[in-house]
């Protein structure tokens, strides 16, 4: 055997895309504890299948992580959405009804879907701060990796993740309460 | 995002419209300081800077607060953590020992495993192999189950062109690792792009893959990822496929336990390679082998694949895997040269291996590289353009009247369109026309509307029959007695010759447009468009009553003079095409028909209901072909409200298309909506006495979704029906006749009157010995004897029949792999009722691989895969037979009315297997 070229990115996403959308649902349908969305699980699992990751420049890795970071996001939000439209009435047509139970809690979904809506604004006053959190929380990376990832320092990741927490958390629970009110 | 956060978004605009990069920085910086201090001092410290700004100030008190509330999805503890360190380190170090082996170097990254490149160095001697090894934390129960198999599915894999399995084992930690051949070579395209070949060259390449690729189907192996990087070329030429690390094994075993899973097939698959049923997460087959043939062709070919990711999303790509056609391959050639010489046979060959739908592809990897061996031979292909539709339609109209027991859908031909409206109308128009030309017989004329009125059973049903006849048969005189040469009286009679074949007065109906073309023809000569669709129509009412041979003709003429006065692309030409391919035979002009007709469809809108209608009743067909029932329900209803619209419920036409909804509702299941479909149909068609074929085809319908229901007692009385009117209806040899007396067959033999059903059996294969086709449809009839004499314990004679029935079969392109499947299950069964069991094994094992996919709702599926269980079970293989003879029997046993040697069978096999 022989080894293979050094993928590209774009290969290596293309490849692995389609696995991680179907481990995403797999995770978030089999394996939900009562406390965690199970992203650690779901994004190792992902991550261990890469090819030839370690082997990517660092640019070109992080451009990676970042596509996956993405995808994972969209994939939860899509989902979360099925979730939160079962609630509304509108048709089961998303989750099968055996998820429904298994999966991601009704108000879990709406805060998720709350969030990615305040992380798209955030992202407009803070990129960085933003993808700090999409690394983070999306992606699973640690502090560390985000900080290799964005060529910067340790210290300035927390910060920045410290207050773009913050800010999240209050206008996730603001709009909690306009999302809940609304009939 | 949905409309409910955009409403929220709106609402909370107005509160921080500012907000920005800059005042986030300042909001930011604040946060930071404040969060080193607590109490008062934070209160003095927000104090200070935030001076009297109090946006900054709630923001960031605001901010403060929630830092604290560590609730939520963005809680510190719900924080996944730590997932790139541990993917990125090296496994297995240089020199680690691994059994016997040591590392030498990685050298790759499958999908699920690293390969080293290792050396066994127990001293004896020194050799160099590739090393498999699951990555680390990769150690999930799937993944190790998977990996075993992998190792199972190798070792049965033993061929010059797979590399080999030489060894396997666990390293201390518990994860399972193969030793492989190592092999030396390069990519095929690479291979093909390094020494330039040319064509003949790569075809000749591609035919030793193709057939390593059809040696492990017969191991019941698939690869699921064949691709350049997974195909080597060693320095020799000779291919060799590596990493069957997805393979899977078609064994039922694996299958069922998959099926049984509600975790989703996790795929580890390479997108531009993957087979639309693939990124579906439908179960893989052969087919999608050939499917990645097709693609490895096309990139060796054209040298970029049918769909490259470069420039797409993957989302794009999926999406254009699943729903757009492949290019043809001569389209993206790198040179001009190259493309002329794939265009044509080469770009049909490989657009056949890449089609959607799995069944429609080259059914193996053999017949995909026969075709290219036609190629190189100069020898015609059998791939054809893609054209979905007609050629199923066509396969469907000819062929179901070999299944056992099925039902024969009814194609609708086009163009007697004669709903009372649409033919009033055309009566009108003749007739101002021929007021302005002369004063004629205007007291015929009334008379004949009222009698138009009445006279139609489709308008009037249950009236007085006689009475009808009558005043039909007065109209006619009075029309006779008409002076000149009238063109209204070449409308009245063919509108009275469209009333005469609603009755099923095919003879007079015949009589009555014959005389309405000729007075066209007198008037207009041979210019005429009103003649050529009179001619359609006395085609359309000769195949009921002479057939589809004696159609062909007028079919074949009126289109001709349509084609002529019209041109290429029109409503008309269309309709006219669509019929006569429906009573073609010829396979090369079948084929130049549907070429024709598909770009017909492409360029003519239709407006025609009943053409639009005939069309979703062929799309029903196709759908139904495909064993996509309740689409195809969903298409036939659909037809039905369109033909609704312009036809009285009554019209031949809206009972076609009924009756191919029922068709489908048995096949899907719904036994009591089907049934209550065919009462009613039945009931109207004796109510209004209708054509003989119609009333045959309604009560057969309804006999068979009787034996579904398992009621034979009942289904003898209307098969019985059924079979008199086709007698009354058509030529003694016609296909309906001898299909319906094998139908008898099966149903009085479910009553317990096996001789007898042995005896219509080979009646109706005497009869079919007379038609079209006979070679392999008495080959299949022939196989159909095989249950029959197996109730009657004459296992030998079944042997003879099915060594005479696969004999006739040979290889007939016209036999569908759902009929070779009933054929393996008749041998299997003949095998096993004279005990020889593996035999029987390898037959059923045979059906359940060509009845793909897996899950199809009907009988044929479910009974070869019990019958496997029952052969697994005799062989002692009882784990692998216990699924089987569950599910798939129970559904067998509950459909209406199974064969009672093999519930004999079952029950043993069960008890064997259930006591073990």
């Amino acid at each position: 055997m022989t080894s293979e070229p050094r993928p590209a990115v774009d290969e290596l996403v293309a490849r692995h895309y389609d696995e991680l959308r179907v481990l995403a649902r797999s995770y978030l349908r089999r394996e939900r504890a009562a406390d965690t969305l199970q992203t650690t699980g779901l994004v190792n699992e992902a991550y261990l299948r890469l090819v030839g990751v370690s082997e990517l420049e660092p640019h070109e890795r992080t451009r990676f992580f970042a596509i996956m970071a993405t995808t994972m996001r969209r994939v939860l939000v899509d989902y979360a959405r099925g979730r939160a439209r079962v609630k509304r009435g509108e048709g089961a047509e998303p989750v099968p009804l055996q998820d429904v139970e298994e999966s991601l809690t009704v108000e879990e979904a709406e805060e998720l879907l709350v969030l990615d809506d305040a992380l798209t604004r955030l992202e407009r006053i803070n990129p960085r701060g933003s993808d700090v959190v999409q690394y983070r929380f999306f992606g699973g990376l640690t502090l560390e990796e985000t900080a290799t990832l964005l060529g910067v320092s340790s210290k300035t990741v927390q910060r920045e993740w410290l207050a773009a927490r913050a800010w999240l958390r209050k206008e996730v629970a603001r709009d909690l309460g306009l999302f809940r009110a609304v009939p | 995002m949905t409309d409910d956060v955009n409403t929220s978004q709106e609402r909370r605009a107005p509160m921080h419209p500012e907000l920005d990069r800059e005042l986030w920085n300042r909001i930011a910086s604040i946060f930071d300081r404040a969060l080193e201090v607590h109490g008062q001092d934070r209160a003095a410290l927000l104090d200070q800077v935030c001076g009297s700004d109090m946006t900054i100030r709630l923001e960031v008190e605001a901010m403060l607060e929630a830092h604290e509330r560590d609730v939520g999805l963005l809680a510190e503890k719900r924080l996944p953590t730590g997932i790139a360190s541990a993917t990125l380190e090296p496994a297995l170090a240089e020199g680690t020992r691994v059994g016997p082996y040591r590392i030498v170097s990685q050298i790759g990254a499958g999908g699920m495993g690293d390969v080293y490149r290792a050396e066994r160095s127990d001293g004896a001697y020194r050799q160099a192999v590739a090393l498999k090894v699951l990555r680390p934390g990769y150690r999930t129960a799937e993944m190790v189950r998977r990996f075993r198999i992998e190792r199972e599915a190798l070792a049965r894999l033993v061929h010059p062109g797979i590399a080999t399995i030489l060894d396997g084992g666990a390293l201390e930690d518990g994860r399972p690792y193969i030793v492989l051949e190592l092999v030396d070579g390069i990519p095929i395209t690479t291979y093909c792009a390094q020494r330039a070949l040319g064509i003949r060259e790569r075809l000749t390449l591609f035919l030793k893959v193709a057939s390593t690729v059809q040696f492990a189907h017969g191991r019941l192996v698939v690869h699921r990822d064949i691709k350049p990087s997974n195909i080597l070329v060693q320095a020799n030429g000779a291919p060799r496929l590596l990493d069957f690390g997805i393979a899977k094994l078609m064994d039922l075993e694996e299958e069922a336990s998959l099926a049984g899973r509600t975790t989703p097939d996790i795929r580890l698959l390479t997108p531009e390679y993957a087979a639309p049923e693939q990124l579906r997460g439908e179960a893989p087959s052969v087919a999608t082998d050939v499917y990645a043939l097709g693609v490895l062709l096309f990139e060796m070919l054209a040298g970029s694949k049918p769909f490259p990711a470069g420039g797409r999303t993957v989302n794009e790509l999926e999406r254009a895997i699943l729903e757009s056609p492949a290019p043809p391959p001569s389209t993206l050639a790198a040179s001009p040269v190259v493309g002329r010489a794939v265009r044509g046979d080469l770009d049909r060959i490989v657009l056949m291996a890449l089609r959607k739908e799995p069944e429609r592809r080259y059914v193996s990897a053999a017949q995909f590289a026969e075709d290219v061996e036609r190629y190189l031979a100069g020898r015609p292909v059998i791939a054809r353009p893609d054209s979905v539709r007609y050629r199923t339609v066509k396969f469907v109209a000819r062929n179901t009247a070999l299944v056992a027991g099925g039902m024969m859908l009814a194609v609708m031909l086009i163009g007697f369109a004669a709903t009372a409206t649409i033919q009033a109308r055309r009566i009108a128009r003749e007739r101002d026309r021929a007021e302005r030309e002369r004063v004629a017989a205007d007291e015929v004329r009334k008379v004949l509307t009222g009698l138009i009125e009445r006279g139609d059973p489709n308008k009037y049903p249950g009236g007085d029959t006689l009475r009808v006849t009558s005043l039909l048969d007065d109209a006619e005189r009075a029309m006779d007695s008409m002076s000149g040469d009238s063109v209204q009286q070449a409308a009245m009679w063919r509108t009275v010759g469209g009333m005469r074949a609603a009755r099923g007065e095919y003879a007079r109906a015949i009589a009555l447009l014959r005389k309405a073309y000729e007075r066209r023809l007198a008037i207009f000569g041979s210019d005429d468009v009103e003649a050529a669709r009179i001619q359609q129509e006395i085609g359309i009412v000769t195949v009921s009553y002479a057939g589809e041979a004696a159609a062909r003709p007028l079919f074949d003429s009126s289109l001709t003079t349509l084609r002529r006065l019209l041109g290429d692309e029109n409503e008309d030409v269309m309709k006219a095409t669509a019929n006569l391919l429906m009573v073609t035979t010829d396979s090369v002009v079948t084929r130049q028909l549907i070429t024709r007709l598909d770009v017909l469809e492409q360029n003519v809108p239709v407006k025609d209901p009943i053409a639009l209608a005939a069309r979703l009743n062929s799309k029903g067909a196709e759908r139904h072909g495909a064993h996509r029932y309740s689409e195809a329900a969903a298409l036939y209803r659909e037809a039905v409200d369109l033909l609704l619209k312009v036809e009285p419920p009554e019209h031949q036409d809206v009972r076609t298309v009924r009756r191919n909804l029922a068709i489908a509702l048995v096949a899907g299941g719904r036994l009591a909506e089907a049934e209550s479909l065919q009462r009613a149909a039945v009931l109207l068609e004796d109510r209004l006495n209708g054509p003989p074929m119609a009333r045959g085809m309604s009560r057969e319908a309804l006999a068979l979704t009787m034996m579904a229901a398992g009621r034979p007692d009942s289904a003898e009385v209307h098969e019985r029906q059924a079979l008199r009117w086709f007698r009354a209806g058509t030529a003694p040899e016609h296909w309906r006749i001898w299909s319906a007396q094998r139908n008898l067959a099966f149903i009085v033999a479910a009553l317990g009157r096996v001789d007898e059903g042995l005896t219509l059996l080979d009646t109706a294969i005497a009869v079919a010995s007379a038609g079209a086709d006979s070679t392999s449809v008495t080959g299949y009839l022939t196989a159909q004897r095989i249950p029959l004499l197996l109730r009657l314990r004459r296992q030998t004679e079944a042997l003879k029949s099915l060594t005479i029935a696969e004999r006739r079969l040979g290889s007939s392109a016209s036999v569908s792999p759902d009929h070779r499947a009933d054929v393996h299950r008749y041998a299997g069964m003949a095998f096993l009722a004279s005990g020889d069991v593996p035999q029987a094994v390898e037959r059923f094992r045979a059906a359940v691989t060509l009845v793909e996919p897996p899950g199809r709702p009907d009988t044929e599926a479910n009974i070869n895969t019990c019958l496997l269980g029952v052969g697994l079970a005799r062989l002692g293989r009882t784990v692998e037979a216990r699924p089987m003879l569950d599910e798939p029997c129970k559904r067998y046993v509950a459909q209406g009315t199974p064969d009672p040697l093999i519930l004999e069978w079952v029950a043993s096999a069960r008890a064997v297997a259930l006591s073990s």
